[in-house]
């Protein structure tokens, strides 16, 4: 990437009217991925994702580059994706039709993003079954490859807790893919 | 090692070498273990897919049209004191516009073909230096490809070089190196640059 991160947030913070492209270039997918890792459904991980993108913007001011701007990003998205989870858990309305997903990429037809969907939907699907602490560690180290310092530094846990806990979430994940496989043999 | 033991180890990922040995000896003998290696490889392969996973086209336009909307609103909810200023700057922005385009229309006259579509900043590293040439405005709620390039400016504001070009097709970038070289920049020193261009799809210029 050439544009810096230092330079991103510089021109976030004067509000550089064109930065806002190319912010959501660089972070838009990421905050999308771990959103719907955590809520496990597009239309809610979309409206949130929107929410932590805008959020960003406007708290970039408080940003005192302690923490790089992607880890800061991805407490927010985490932070954000949580909350929304609870409320959503208490509303018990998770549910999810292909008929709502957008289908008008320029740069795709609707049947390439429908299928590109179909594919990551099993993994999400089976993340879907796991503890939320199980999901976002293994989408953290494996999808968004972080390292297990970062990882300690968003979740506030020591390094050892990440190693264990991510040990246990990929058994947990493995097990639902074990659980597939059989259902296909039978 | 017993299975729980042998899982666990293979979990963590972080095996030595005679540990290596022993799962290997293990896993040759125990198809329950060796099941469960594969849905470990499975997992790993799965989530690492998830990257391709892109958010739909609408949340992109969405979050750019609500950024849009917040610069208005910003823009209204102004104090008194505040718009003088405002004025003031807009005043001398639009006199320096002026400028610029006399000068723009020197350096580009009308029917130059190839006109650039739409040019956002220049980033120096640690400041931003707004560009004169071409004095085009910034549409935020136009969809379109966004390319950075990294290129070396001389003193009289003409690309050298460049350096590294970031998204677009090869196309893309091949029509934007040639239109680079007729551009001039306005930066206060010669040195590098990075330029973000947000190029709308066609038909939407």
């Amino acid at each position: 990437m050439i544009v810096k991160d230092e330079d991103l947030v510089y021109g976030l913070k004067i509000r550089d009217p064109g930065i806002s492209e190319l912010f959501f270039s660089r972070y838009g997918p990421m905050v999308f991925r771990l959103a719907m890792s955590v809520l496990g459904d597009e239309i809610l991980a979309s409206d949130c994702a929107q929410d932590v993108l805008f959020k960003v913007l406007r708290s970039i001011q408080g940003f005192q580059g302690r923490s790089t701007l992607k880890t800061w990003i991805i407490s927010i998205t985490l932070n954000t994706a949580r909350t929304r989870l609870k409320r959503e858990i208490k509303r018990n309305r998770r549910s999810r039709s292909l008929e709502d997903i957008d289908l008008s990429s320029p740069a795709e037809g609707p049947e390439q993003y429908a299928l590109r969907m179909e594919r990551s939907d099993k993994v999400v699907r089976a993340l879907r079954d796991l503890r939320p602490e199980y999901r976002e560690i293994l989408v953290l180290r494996e999808t968004e490859e972080l390292s297990y310092e970062e990882i300690a530094e968003i979740l506030s846990i020591p390094i050892g807790t990440v190693r264990s806990r991510l040990a246990r979430a990929r058994l947990a994940l493995a097990e639902q893919f074990r659980k597939e496989f059989r259902n296909h043999e039978l | 090692m017993n299975c729980d033991e042998i899982r666990e180890r293979m979990a963590a990922n972080d095996l030595s070498g005679i540990e290596r040995d022993q799962v290997q000896a293990h896993l040759s003998t125990c198809p329950a273990c060796r099941e469960i290696q594969e849905a470990l490889e499975v997992a790993t392969r799965n989530l690492k897919a998830l990257r391709s996973l892109d958010p739909p086209p609408s949340l992109r336009r969405a979050f750019l049209q609500r950024v849009a909307r917040d610069r208005k609103g910003r823009t209204r909810r102004l104090p008194g004191m505040l718009w003088e200023t405002t004025l003031g700057v807009i005043g001398a922005s639009v006199m320096l516009l002026l400028v610029l385009i006399l000068i723009y229309t020197h350096a580009f006259p009308p029917g130059t073909p190839e006109e650039p579509l739409i040019l956002v900043q220049v980033f120096p590293s640690g400041r931003v230096v707004q560009t004169v040439h071409p004095p085009r405005s910034v549409l935020l709620d136009e969809r379109g490809t966004v390319m950075s390039i990294h290129l070396l400016i001389d003193q009289h504001g003409k690309m050298e070089k460049i350096l590294e070009m970031e998204g677009g097709s090869e196309k893309l970038q091949e029509r934007y190196r040639g239109l680079l070289r007729r551009w001039t920049f306005s930066v206060a020193e010669a040195g590098d640059y990075i330029l973000v261009l947000t190029i709308p799809e066609p038909g939407k210029k």
